[in-house]
């Protein structure tokens, strides 16, 4: 006697269909939300490879300009000319040496790092204010223009002391401590500053004893 | 009897087969991309890890070098601040001074991003001491009756006393009361070599300079070389050879290996100024620093803090460590760095 289909058997087999077919779905799900992450055109993936490379060579010129013993970095943000108020050689105080080439090693190596590509880049020092409640204080070294939001930054620190002298070819032999840190001329507007013989420097001395200041040299890439 | 029944039996076993190997299909699909998701994940997980850990890597070797470079510019600094300070004073300074960079260096990294960091002086691995004369004098020793002419500041010929390296010495000479004759300074090796400057100033005694002339077992037949003055003053460092006012160079001491067995100054009193000697020697019972007035090597016994302008020794710290901590959120680093304040 011919046997009749079980209607269990086939009701099952439809059931196990439908959970498996609703697995296939999800994982397929899963998988392609996931590969969305990592899809190169996604996230700004490749902009980061680009950015990435960047942040790689601003760290490089950094290390190079300012990783030897011979101060490089240092004599940089000492370069200071009293009479222009901005450093020896730069344009003007509001964007320093501006599209001008920076003097020194660091000069040469952002030249032909950045400048060579068609990069654009900003270059400030940022140093600690002697009131501690005040907020980091910065003086541009060489202004190029608003950097885009890709932009990259690195940073190097350099330790000022004391007895150290200003490295620009008018700075005569006074030593950092010596200097006014008020920008008014003789010191008109700035009640609180005290009164120094040599000059205006924007450094202050803002630690005690033989440090002066931890200077932070800042350069942001575009 | 048709059997209608059969073709519909034998079309059920077909489709419970056709079941049977969609189910299979499905199930090997199923794998297939599980496994893929399993790889894509931990090949995602690792880029990000790996990545985020270098990006530090530059900021952490910056602060470790410049934090050790600024550490030995202040120990450098701090020795030769007070010569009347004990060792235990000078580790003192060292210490304060370090914490206050420590903080400096601290608000700066907090106030561009969410980083700590800390330097602080853990201790002082070796001492050395300064034979110091701190005011203007001829370069004579104070010896009772008459000053003498002809001594050494180090004479490491007792039996039990080591040569020592040398890591500073600078003449800060007044050519105002510098004659015209030759004094002369001479350093031997504990290998023999040698090495002798003849100081003189120019022009029989009234010229503007100071001349140089070098000799010695390494050094070749050389014309003497005039280093100006910058308010009747010549700064001469005799180790690498230079002088900080003027372009004049000459053979630096340098030029011999060390340890250093002697430094003899002969007829010191045509030579005037200040000097700084720094050897890695002590006076603690386990090293000695010799010196001979003309009677014989013996141990130096004129200490600085009798305050008075003659030579005489301090202690300085010759190694020193410090600790090193860096701390973000994806980097904790701790490190111990040895600081040789002199390099010999």
């Amino acid at each position: 006697m011919r046997r009749q289909p079980d209607p269990d058997d086939r009701g099952q087999a439809f059931t196990l269909e439908g959970i498996i077919s609703a697995i296939i779905v999800l994982t397929a799900l899963l998988y392609a939300l996931q590969a969305v992450v990592i899809t190169p055109t996604t996230g700004g993936t490749v902009d980061q490879g680009v950015r990435t490379e960047l942040q790689r060579q601003a760290d490089d010129v950094l290390s190079l300009a300012g990783g030897d013993d011979d101060g490089q970095l240092s004599e940089l943000t000492r370069n200071w000319s009293q009479s222009r108020r901005t450093f020896y050689g730069a344009v003007n105080p509001n964007i320093g040496f501006g599209n001008q080439r920076l003097p020194g090693e660091l000069g040469t190596l952002l030249n032909g790092t950045f400048d060579s590509r068609d990069r654009q880049y900003n270059v400030v020092m940022r140093y600690l204010p002697k009131d501690e409640s005040k907020g980091i204080q910065q003086t541009a070294i060489a202004s190029r223009g608003t950097p885009s939001d890709s932009s990259v930054s690195a940073t190097y620190r350099v330790t000022l002391y004391d007895n150290m002298t200003l490295t620009s070819p008018t700075a005569g032999s006074a030593e950092l401590w010596q200097y006014d840190t008020c920008p008014a001329v003789n010191g008109e507007d700035c009640p609180d500053s005290e009164s120094y013989q040599s000059g205006y420097y924007p450094v202050p001395n803002a630690v005690d004893g033989a440090v002066y200041n931890v200077v932070e040299i800042r350069v942001i890439v575009w | 009897m048709i059997d209608a029944g059969r073709p519909e039996e034998e079309s059920n076993g077909f489709d419970r087969r056709g079941q049977l190997l969609l189910v299979g299909a499905v199930v090997l699909a199923i794998i297939i991309l599980g496994l893929s998701v399993v790889v894509n994940t931990v090949l995602f997980t690792e880029n990000v890890g790996t990545g985020e850990a270098r990006v530090e890597a530059p900021a952490i070797e910056e602060f470790s070098f410049e934090s050790q470079k600024s550490a030995r510019s202040l120990m450098l600094r701090l020795n030769a601040a007070d010569r009347t300070d004990t060792i235990a004073e000078v580790d003192e300074s060292i210490s304060d001074q370090i914490s206050a960079y420590s903080d400096a260096t601290a608000r700066s990294y907090a106030a561009s991003g969410t980083v700590f960091v800390d330097i602080e002086y853990s201790e002082t691995l070796d001492e050395g001491t300064r034979i110091v004369q701190g005011t203007d004098r001829k370069f004579t020793y104070p010896a009772s009756g008459s000053d003498e002419p002809d001594w050494d500041p180090v004479n490491q010929g007792l039996g039990s006393v080591n040569p020592a390296n040398l890591g500073w010495m600078v003449l800060n000479v007044n050519l105002r009361n510098t004659s015209g004759d030759q004094a002369t300074l001479e350093i031997t090796s504990e290998g023999g070599e040698n090495i002798e400057y003849r100081f003189n100033r120019s022009d029989g005694g009234n010229g503007p300079n100071l001349r140089v002339n070098v000799s010695g077992s390494t050094v070749s037949g050389t014309d003497a070389v005039a280093c100006g003055s910058v308010s009747g003053r010549v700064l001469l460092d005799l180790r690498t050879g230079q002088a900080f006012s003027s372009d004049c160079t000459f053979e630096g001491i340098n030029e011999i290996d060390g340890p250093y067995e002697r430094i003899r100054i002969t007829n010191g009193d045509n030579l005037a100024g200040q000097y700084d000697i720094i050897v890695n020697e002590n006076d603690s019972s386990s090293e000695s620093i010799g010196f001979d007035d003309g009677s014989g090597p013996e141990d130096w016994d004129r200490d600085c803090t009798s305050g008075d302008g003659g030579p005489c020794i301090s202690p300085v710290v010759w190694q020193g460590q410090i600790d090193l901590a860096y701390r973000s959120a994806d980097v904790n680093f701790g490190t111990v760095r040895n600081i040789t304040v002199y390099d010999p």
